[in-house]
């Protein structure tokens, strides 16, 4: 009983988690957890780390040694894929998917078949309605970047992994992203966002900070270790 | 219904509106006129293979011996194709695996395993339909070259090449799904080489893959035991397939981008970035072992002469990329030395190999292409600069086709050694500044196709087969020599004059790199 309640305080943890390329150690021992209903900000200059945690996380790479559980379930397994919605900063869609059907996908994948409302709802959102029958090959960075935002929202989630999200983004873009990261966290979600913009640091509760592949911060948010993160 | 069978539902609606689109979204008169042209191109090449076949018939004796021969000759064909293999699933071969399925299917409650192995089903389906259509190809030809012959080949021939391309599937899934460190796969590689060598040196005829290769002996395709054969490599592959649910997706994912890189550069016909992808599909880019690195060490200054500064790239090389450049420079020595008794056909397999090799030996030129900020210290023009980079590629060039064309002249009867040694000199010049032309040209930033009218999208095509013609200026002192044997002159004057006449190439080539320069300038 006191075990499962330990779990149920934790959507994402994550144990000496090391992994390594070619004898250099991307990550060094990193342990953290995530709480429901956090959002938690992911800094550390570029190589630091960060998108290694999250690949890891997803399932995407094994580490080397270390644990990852996500809701009790190991991370990349069925159990805690169904649970995680990760989004990356480069923006991955099918050249001959519309917009609409990349949504519609993403929700009926994870077994969701009423999303209509919920995809309407983020496309007026990142105000890319225009754009729903559309396919990808003309669109600008941002509103690829838009399409692949909404694309981890409609699904399902009690974890939520964004790295570098704002990337390409416009300012009402930014300000949409952070409202809808805040609206996640409110219904439950642990959240985790790797960036570097102190726009979206505002929304965020909490802060790691990655430098040389170890964990040299956790706290609250602190502007200045965005730069400097030791 | 199952979660299992709602996923397939899904799927087939992923497939199925992903179809629709690409149907509309390509234009159907644009996919005939590609197909009517390259109809064309593969008819014309017929033709030349047709007219030249006359000068391998074989005779009965040729075909004993081969038939004699046939089962090791699969057997090191099957060996090859499942060390391959298993060389080519230690780099994550052969599934492909692209960003955008990555996000979608990849990150989704979707059973991950089932996924890989409806991916690897469809590459070893794939590799056995393409060797079985390579195998009945060959013994279709091996038929009309051998017409005294009572034998039917083809059916022999494609069912070595579809266990070939099962061996070839099985390899890298299984060594995929193990997860086999590159040593370990070339380790078993070696030995499965070492293991065909000890049965043909013992006289085994019961080795698995003796007794698959006999499949090959002329005129006994067809018969239970190809179809055995067949079976037991589909039984492997099927092994492979199974196991392929387990295998490491970031392997996958890493070669799957190199296979990307590798069709845009086809897709936008830049014959560099096709060389550099396929060189890092094949080293599995930085990771492979350089040779020769200590010389390095020893040059003095980064700011050396450019001459020296090219010789910088040689010595960073891996050894791989030596062993190829060393393979393409023997083999199309050796079909240059060849067409002196066999004809043309020999000539055009020569062309494009030589051609790949100069692309090898032009290396040092990337830096100037890709890196100019490198080189903004020393006070010279671009022209000047590419014709001094070209002076160590052009050495090291005509020292190994001199070499290479040499040795390989010791096994064609009747090609007198100035000829050889004429085309050798002017291939090693032509190679490396045909190549370098492509390097330069691609390096170029280009005018977008879209933007261009019809009629200068034509003339593209023409300018694009510059540098191939550039490479294949070696041609002239082997046709000048043709010409004067056909007249009954000694062929060695005019083989060294159409050498030093095609030397005049690199002259031209330094020009226009100058007068581009000029252009570009106003």
């Amino acid at each position: 009983m006191a075990a499962e309640a330990k779990t149920k305080a934790k959507v994402l943890e994550v144990k000496e988690l090391t992994k390594s390329f070619d004898h250099h150690a991307a990550v060094n021992g990193i342990s953290f957890a995530l709480a429901p209903g956090s959002v938690t900000a992911l800094v550390g200059p570029n190589g630091s780390g960060k998108t290694t945690i999250i690949r890891t996380v997803a399932g995407l790479s094994k580490p080397d040694s270390g644990r990852i559980e996500i809701l009790g379930a190991a991370a990349g397994s069925r159990q805690a894929r169904s649970v995680t919605s990760i989004i990356f900063d480069e923006p991955a869609l099918y050249a001959d998917l519309t917009v609409w059907e990349h949504l519609a996908f993403s929700a009926r994948l994870c077994g969701v078949e009423d999303f209509s409302a919920r995809a309407d709802d983020l496309l007026r959102r990142f105000s890319i309605s225009e754009l729903h029958d559309s396919l990808p090959s003309g669109f600008s960075r941002g509103q690829r970047q838009k399409v692949s935002l909404a694309m981890g929202l409609v699904r399902p989630y009690k974890l939520l992994i964004l790295d570098e999200p704002s990337n390409g983004l416009d300012g009402p873009g930014v300000r949409s992203l952070a409202a809808s990261l805040t609206e996640s966290a409110e219904a439950g979600a642990a959240v985790l966002v790797a960036t570097h913009l102190p726009d979206l640091l505002q929304v965020c509760g909490a802060m790691l900070a990655i430098s040389d592949g170890k964990l040299v911060y956790q706290g609250k948010p602190d502007r200045a270790r965005i730069e400097s993160p030791s | 219904m199952s979660q299992a069978v709602q996923e397939r539902a899904v799927l087939r609606d992923l497939s199925s509106a992903r179809r629709s689109h690409f149907a509309a979204s390509h234009d159907l008169l644009n996919v005939i006129v590609k197909g009517y042209f390259s109809a064309i191109a593969v008819l014309l090449v017929l033709d030349v293979a047709a007219t030249s076949a006359k000068f391998f018939v074989f005779t009965s004796a040729q075909v004993a011996t081969f038939s004699s021969f046939a089962p090791r000759i699969g057997a090191v064909v099957l060996v090859a194709a499942l060390a391959g293999g298993l060389a080519a699933g230690s780099r994550g071969a052969p599934l492909s695996l692209f960003a955008a399925e990555l996000r979608l299917l990849f990150l989704s409650p979707m059973n991950r395993e089932r996924l890989l192995r409806g991916k690897a089903v469809r590459a070893v389906v794939r590799y056995a339909i393409a060797g079985a259509f390579l195998g009945a190809a060959i013994g279709f030809g091996a038929r009309t070259l051998s017409p005294a012959h009572p034998a039917d080949p083809p059916l022999g021939f494609g069912a070595l090449g579809a266990m070939a391309g099962l061996a070839y599937g099985a390899g890298s899934t299984i060594s995929l799904s193990l997860a086999l460190t590159r040593r370990v796969a070339y380790g078993i590689g070696f030995l499965l080489a070492a293991f065909e060598a000890a049965a043909y040196m013992s006289g085994l005829h019961t080795d698995p893959f003796y007794l698959s290769g006999q499949t090959l002996r002329y005129g006994t395709g067809g018969t239970t035991l190809a179809f055995t054969a067949l079976g037991a490599w589909a039984v492997l592959g099927a092994l492979g397939i199974v196991r392929t649910g387990s295998a490491d997706i970031e392997k996958i994912e890493h070669h799957s981008e190199m296979v990307s890189r590798l069709r845009f550069g086809l897709a936008t016909r830049d014959i560099r970035a096709v060389i550099l992808a396929s060189r890092a599909l094949s080293e599995d880019g930085y990771r492979s072992r350089r040779a020769f690195t200590f010389l390095w060490r020893l040059l003095p200054s980064p700011r050396m002469a450019p001459a020296l500064r090219s010789l910088a790239n040689f010595t960073h090389w891996s050894i791989r990329r030596y062993v190829r450049l060393l393979a393409l420079v023997l083999v199309s020595s050796w079909l240059a030395t060849l067409a002196w008794e066999k004809g043309a056909l020999a000539y055009l397999a020569a062309i494009p190999l030589a051609f790949a090799a100069g692309l090898e030996l032009v290396d040092a030129l990337s830096s100037v292409v890709d890196r100019p900020v490198n080189f903004v210290n020393i006070p010279v023009d671009d022209g000047w600069l590419v014709s001094r980079l070209l002076v160590m590629p052009v050495i090291i060039g005509v020292v190994l086709f001199e070499a290479a064309s040499m040795a390989t002249s010791l096994f064609v009867k009747g090609v007198p050694l100035a000829v050889v040694a004429s085309v050798a000199l002017s291939m090693g010049v032509s190679v490396v500044f045909g190549a370098a032309i492509t390097a330069v040209r691609s390096g170029a930033p280009s005018v977008g196709v879209g933007l261009l009218t019809p009629e200068a999208q034509s003339f593209g095509i023409f300018l694009e087969l510059i540098p191939l013609v550039a490479a294949s200026v070696w041609l002239l002192p082997s046709l000048n020599s043709h010409h004067a044997v056909s007249l009954g002159r000694p062929p060695e004057t005019d083989a060294l004059s159409g050498a030093f006449f095609s030397l005049v190439v690199p002259v031209g080539i330094w020009a226009w790199l100058r007068a581009r320069n000029v252009i570009s300038a106003e």
